[in-house]
Protein backbone atom coordinates (compact mmCIF):
# COMPACT_ATOMS: atom_id res chain seq x y z
CA UNK A 1 0.00 0.00 0.00
CA UNK A 2 2.86 2.30 0.90
CA UNK A 3 4.52 1.58 -2.44
CA UNK A 4 1.35 2.28 -4.37
CA UNK A 5 1.02 5.66 -2.68
CA UNK A 6 4.60 6.57 -3.49
CA UNK A 7 4.26 5.41 -7.11
CA UNK A 8 1.02 7.35 -7.55
CA UNK A 9 2.64 10.48 -6.13
CA UNK A 10 5.66 10.13 -8.44
CA UNK A 11 3.43 9.60 -11.47
CA UNK A 12 1.38 12.68 -10.57
CA UNK A 13 4.51 14.74 -10.03
CA UNK A 14 5.93 13.78 -13.43
CA UNK A 15 2.60 14.32 -15.09
CA UNK A 16 2.50 17.82 -13.62
CA UNK A 17 6.07 18.58 -14.73
CA UNK A 18 5.24 17.26 -18.20
CA UNK A 19 2.21 19.51 -18.50
CA UNK A 20 4.21 22.48 -17.32
CA UNK A 21 6.89 21.85 -19.94
CA UNK A 22 4.33 21.52 -22.69
CA UNK A 23 2.67 24.73 -21.53
CA UNK A 24 6.02 26.51 -21.33
CA UNK A 25 6.91 25.40 -24.88
CA UNK A 26 3.54 26.53 -26.09
CA UNK A 27 3.93 29.84 -24.33
CA UNK A 28 7.44 30.24 -25.73
CA UNK A 29 6.12 29.90 -29.24
CA UNK A 30 3.03 31.83 -28.35
CA UNK A 31 5.06 34.62 -26.79
CA UNK A 32 7.04 35.16 -29.97
CA UNK A 33 3.83 35.17 -31.92
CA UNK A 34 2.04 37.38 -29.43
CA UNK A 35 4.92 39.88 -29.45
CA UNK A 36 4.72 39.97 -33.24
CA UNK A 37 0.97 40.27 -33.20
CA UNK A 38 1.13 42.98 -30.53
CA UNK A 39 3.65 44.98 -32.55
CA UNK A 40 1.55 44.59 -35.68
CA UNK A 41 -1.54 45.52 -33.71
CA UNK A 42 0.09 48.64 -32.31
CA UNK A 43 1.26 49.68 -35.78
CA UNK A 44 -2.21 49.13 -37.17
CA UNK A 45 -3.78 50.97 -34.25
CA UNK A 46 -1.45 53.89 -34.95
CA UNK A 47 -2.36 53.81 -38.64
CA UNK A 48 -6.07 53.71 -37.88
CA UNK A 49 -5.65 56.57 -35.39
CA UNK A 50 -3.80 58.67 -37.95
CA UNK A 51 -6.43 57.91 -40.57
CA UNK A 52 -9.19 58.91 -38.16
CA UNK A 53 -7.40 62.14 -37.29
CA UNK A 54 -6.96 62.96 -40.98
CA UNK A 55 -10.62 62.21 -41.63
CA UNK A 56 -11.66 64.41 -38.73
CA UNK A 57 -9.46 67.24 -40.07
CA UNK A 58 -10.90 66.89 -43.55
CA UNK A 59 -14.42 66.88 -42.14
CA UNK A 60 -13.68 70.02 -40.13
CA UNK A 61 -12.28 71.77 -43.19
CA UNK A 62 -15.28 70.70 -45.25
CA UNK A 63 -17.66 71.82 -42.53
CA UNK A 64 -16.00 75.24 -42.37
CA UNK A 65 -16.16 75.63 -46.14
CA UNK A 66 -19.80 74.67 -46.14
CA UNK A 67 -20.63 77.05 -43.30
CA UNK A 68 -19.14 79.92 -45.26
CA UNK A 69 -21.18 78.90 -48.28
CA UNK A 70 -24.33 78.66 -46.23
CA UNK A 71 -23.77 82.08 -44.75
CA UNK A 72 -23.32 83.51 -48.24
CA UNK A 73 -26.50 81.94 -49.48
CA UNK A 74 -28.62 82.70 -46.43
CA UNK A 75 -31.43 83.91 -48.63
CA UNK A 76 -31.74 80.58 -50.29
CA UNK A 77 -31.75 78.69 -46.96
CA UNK A 78 -30.63 75.51 -48.61
CA UNK A 79 -28.66 72.86 -46.77
CA UNK A 80 -26.38 70.93 -49.17
CA UNK A 81 -25.01 68.89 -46.28
CA UNK A 82 -28.12 66.79 -46.10
CA UNK A 83 -27.61 65.00 -49.39
CA UNK A 84 -23.88 64.74 -49.04
CA UNK A 85 -24.16 63.16 -45.62
CA UNK A 86 -26.33 60.43 -47.00
CA UNK A 87 -23.75 59.58 -49.65
CA UNK A 88 -20.91 59.52 -47.20
CA UNK A 89 -19.71 56.06 -46.47
CA UNK A 90 -18.89 55.71 -42.84
CA UNK A 91 -17.25 52.93 -40.97
CA UNK A 92 -19.86 50.66 -39.52
CA UNK A 93 -19.47 48.01 -36.86
CA UNK A 94 -19.64 44.46 -38.08
CA UNK A 95 -22.24 43.31 -35.59
CA UNK A 96 -21.20 41.49 -32.47
CA UNK A 97 -17.86 42.15 -30.87
CA UNK A 98 -17.37 38.45 -30.41
CA UNK A 99 -15.29 36.90 -33.13
CA UNK A 100 -14.81 40.23 -34.84
CA UNK A 101 -11.58 40.84 -36.71
CA UNK A 102 -9.79 43.35 -34.52
CA UNK A 103 -6.91 43.98 -36.95
CA UNK A 104 -4.45 42.27 -34.63
CA UNK A 105 -5.30 44.68 -31.79
CA UNK A 106 -5.95 43.54 -28.26
CA UNK A 107 -9.55 43.72 -27.09
CA UNK A 108 -8.77 46.73 -24.91
CA UNK A 109 -7.05 48.66 -27.70
CA UNK A 110 -9.87 47.86 -30.09
CA UNK A 111 -12.44 48.88 -27.50
CA UNK A 112 -10.74 52.19 -26.90
CA UNK A 113 -10.55 52.85 -30.62
CA UNK A 114 -14.29 52.15 -30.93
CA UNK A 115 -14.95 54.36 -27.92
CA UNK A 116 -13.07 57.23 -29.59
CA UNK A 117 -15.04 56.70 -32.78
CA UNK A 118 -18.30 56.80 -30.82
CA UNK A 119 -17.18 60.04 -29.14
CA UNK A 120 -16.51 61.57 -32.56
CA UNK A 121 -19.94 60.46 -33.71
CA UNK A 122 -21.53 62.11 -30.69
CA UNK A 123 -19.72 65.34 -31.54
CA UNK A 124 -20.91 65.04 -35.13
CA UNK A 125 -24.48 64.54 -33.95
CA UNK A 126 -24.20 67.59 -31.69
CA UNK A 127 -23.03 69.65 -34.69
CA UNK A 128 -25.90 68.21 -36.69
CA UNK A 129 -28.39 69.21 -34.00
CA UNK A 130 -27.03 72.78 -33.92
CA UNK A 131 -27.40 73.03 -37.71
CA UNK A 132 -30.99 71.76 -37.55
CA UNK A 133 -31.77 74.28 -34.82
CA UNK A 134 -30.52 76.95 -37.18
CA UNK A 135 -32.83 75.64 -39.91
CA UNK A 136 -35.70 75.67 -37.43
CA UNK A 137 -35.02 79.24 -36.39
CA UNK A 138 -34.78 80.47 -39.99
CA UNK A 139 -37.89 78.50 -40.92
CA UNK A 140 -39.90 80.20 -38.19
CA UNK A 141 -38.68 83.59 -39.38
CA UNK A 142 -39.78 82.77 -42.91
CA UNK A 143 -43.21 81.68 -41.71
CA UNK A 144 -43.55 84.94 -39.82
CA UNK A 145 -42.63 86.92 -42.94
CA UNK A 146 -45.07 84.90 -45.07
CA UNK A 147 -47.84 85.63 -42.57
CA UNK A 148 -47.06 89.32 -42.75
CA UNK A 149 -47.07 89.22 -46.55
CA UNK A 150 -50.49 87.56 -46.58
CA UNK A 151 -51.87 90.03 -44.08
CA UNK A 152 -50.61 92.96 -46.15
CA UNK A 153 -51.98 91.67 -49.41
CA UNK A 154 -55.31 90.88 -47.75
CA UNK A 155 -55.53 94.41 -46.43
CA UNK A 156 -54.68 95.82 -49.84
CA UNK A 157 -57.14 93.36 -51.34
CA UNK A 158 -54.55 92.08 -53.77
CA UNK A 159 -55.61 88.45 -53.28
CA UNK A 160 -58.94 86.63 -53.04
CA UNK A 161 -60.19 84.74 -50.00
CA UNK A 162 -59.52 81.43 -51.73
CA UNK A 163 -55.93 82.36 -52.41
CA UNK A 164 -55.61 83.36 -48.78
CA UNK A 165 -56.94 79.96 -47.74
CA UNK A 166 -54.43 78.11 -49.93
CA UNK A 167 -51.57 80.18 -48.61
CA UNK A 168 -52.68 79.72 -45.02
CA UNK A 169 -52.82 75.97 -45.59
CA UNK A 170 -49.20 76.01 -46.78
CA UNK A 171 -48.23 77.98 -43.69
CA UNK A 172 -50.11 75.58 -41.45
CA UNK A 173 -48.28 72.61 -42.98
CA UNK A 174 -44.95 74.37 -42.65
CA UNK A 175 -45.69 75.06 -38.99
CA UNK A 176 -46.53 71.39 -38.51
CA UNK A 177 -43.25 70.30 -40.05
CA UNK A 178 -41.36 72.83 -38.01
CA UNK A 179 -42.87 71.61 -34.76
CA UNK A 180 -42.07 68.02 -35.80
CA UNK A 181 -38.48 69.03 -36.37
CA UNK A 182 -38.39 70.85 -33.07
CA UNK A 183 -39.70 67.76 -31.28
CA UNK A 184 -37.11 65.56 -32.95
CA UNK A 185 -34.33 67.98 -32.09
CA UNK A 186 -35.35 67.86 -28.42
CA UNK A 187 -35.52 64.06 -28.52
CA UNK A 188 -32.08 63.84 -30.08
CA UNK A 189 -30.63 66.26 -27.57
CA UNK A 190 -31.85 64.01 -24.77
CA UNK A 191 -30.57 60.90 -26.51
CA UNK A 192 -27.16 62.39 -27.16
CA UNK A 193 -26.93 63.43 -23.54
CA UNK A 194 -27.78 59.92 -22.39
CA UNK A 195 -25.40 58.31 -24.87
CA UNK A 196 -22.63 60.63 -23.74
CA UNK A 197 -23.19 59.62 -20.15
CA UNK A 198 -23.34 55.93 -21.03
CA UNK A 199 -20.12 56.20 -23.01
CA UNK A 200 -18.31 57.94 -20.18
CA UNK A 201 -19.36 55.12 -17.86
CA UNK A 202 -17.84 52.44 -20.06
CA UNK A 203 -14.46 51.53 -18.66
CA UNK A 204 -11.94 49.05 -19.90
CA UNK A 205 -9.96 46.88 -17.46
CA UNK A 206 -6.30 47.82 -17.17
CA UNK A 207 -3.91 45.85 -19.34
CA UNK A 208 -1.48 43.62 -17.45
CA UNK A 209 2.18 43.85 -18.47
CA UNK B 1 6.75 14.27 -0.80
CA UNK B 2 3.45 15.40 0.66
CA UNK B 3 4.66 19.00 0.83
CA UNK B 4 5.75 18.83 -2.78
CA UNK B 5 2.33 17.61 -3.85
CA UNK B 6 0.58 20.36 -1.92
CA UNK B 7 2.89 22.93 -3.52
CA UNK B 8 2.20 21.53 -6.97
CA UNK B 9 -1.56 21.66 -6.47
CA UNK B 10 -1.27 25.17 -5.09
CA UNK B 11 0.55 26.32 -8.21
CA UNK B 12 -2.05 24.63 -10.41
CA UNK B 13 -4.89 26.39 -8.60
CA UNK B 14 -3.07 29.73 -8.91
CA UNK B 15 -2.63 29.26 -12.65
CA UNK B 16 -6.30 28.41 -13.12
CA UNK B 17 -7.33 31.48 -11.08
CA UNK B 18 -5.16 33.82 -13.20
CA UNK B 19 -6.62 32.34 -16.36
CA UNK B 20 -10.14 32.86 -15.05
CA UNK B 21 -9.43 36.52 -14.25
CA UNK B 22 -8.05 37.05 -17.74
CA UNK B 23 -11.16 35.53 -19.26
CA UNK B 24 -13.37 37.74 -17.09
CA UNK B 25 -11.46 40.82 -18.26
CA UNK B 26 -11.88 39.76 -21.87
CA UNK B 27 -15.59 39.30 -21.32
CA UNK B 28 -15.84 42.79 -19.79
CA UNK B 29 -14.07 44.30 -22.80
CA UNK B 30 -16.37 42.46 -25.20
CA UNK B 31 -19.44 43.66 -23.30
CA UNK B 32 -18.10 47.22 -23.37
CA UNK B 33 -17.53 47.01 -27.14
CA UNK B 34 -21.07 45.76 -27.63
CA UNK B 35 -22.42 48.67 -25.59
CA UNK B 36 -20.41 51.10 -27.72
CA UNK B 37 -21.83 49.46 -30.85
CA UNK B 38 -25.38 49.90 -29.61
CA UNK B 39 -24.67 53.55 -28.73
CA UNK B 40 -23.32 54.17 -32.23
CA UNK B 41 -26.32 52.47 -33.77
CA UNK B 42 -28.63 54.67 -31.70
CA UNK B 43 -26.75 57.76 -32.82
CA UNK B 44 -26.95 56.77 -36.48
CA UNK B 45 -30.68 56.14 -36.21
CA UNK B 46 -31.15 59.49 -34.50
CA UNK B 47 -29.14 61.25 -37.19
CA UNK B 48 -31.26 59.67 -39.92
CA UNK B 49 -34.51 60.69 -38.22
CA UNK B 50 -33.31 64.24 -37.75
CA UNK B 51 -32.11 64.50 -41.35
CA UNK B 52 -35.43 63.17 -42.59
CA UNK B 53 -37.38 65.75 -40.57
CA UNK B 54 -35.04 68.53 -41.73
CA UNK B 55 -35.50 67.49 -45.37
CA UNK B 56 -39.27 67.67 -45.01
CA UNK B 57 -38.98 71.14 -43.51
CA UNK B 58 -36.74 72.28 -46.36
CA UNK B 59 -39.25 71.03 -48.93
CA UNK B 60 -42.09 72.80 -47.15
CA UNK B 61 -40.07 76.00 -46.85
CA UNK B 62 -39.53 75.98 -50.61
CA UNK B 63 -43.29 75.74 -51.09
CA UNK B 64 -43.69 78.60 -48.63
CA UNK B 65 -41.30 80.77 -50.60
CA UNK B 66 -43.30 80.21 -53.77
CA UNK B 67 -46.53 81.64 -52.31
Amino acid sequence: MKHIKIIASIVMFFAFIGTQQVMAQGQGKGKEKSVEVKQKGKEKAKQVKEELEQEAKQKKEKAQGKKEKIEKSKDQDRDPKLKEKKDKKEYKGKGNAYGRDKNGMSGREFGQMRSNEAKEKIEEQERNIREREDILRRGRERVKKANERIKESREKKEITDEEVKVKEEVIRKTNERLSELSKKIEEQKEKVKKDKEALSKILFPKEEK
Amino acid sequence: MKKLLILAFGILIMISCTDKKKKEDEKKVETAIQKIDSIEKNLEEGMDKLNEAAEKVEEQLQKLDSI
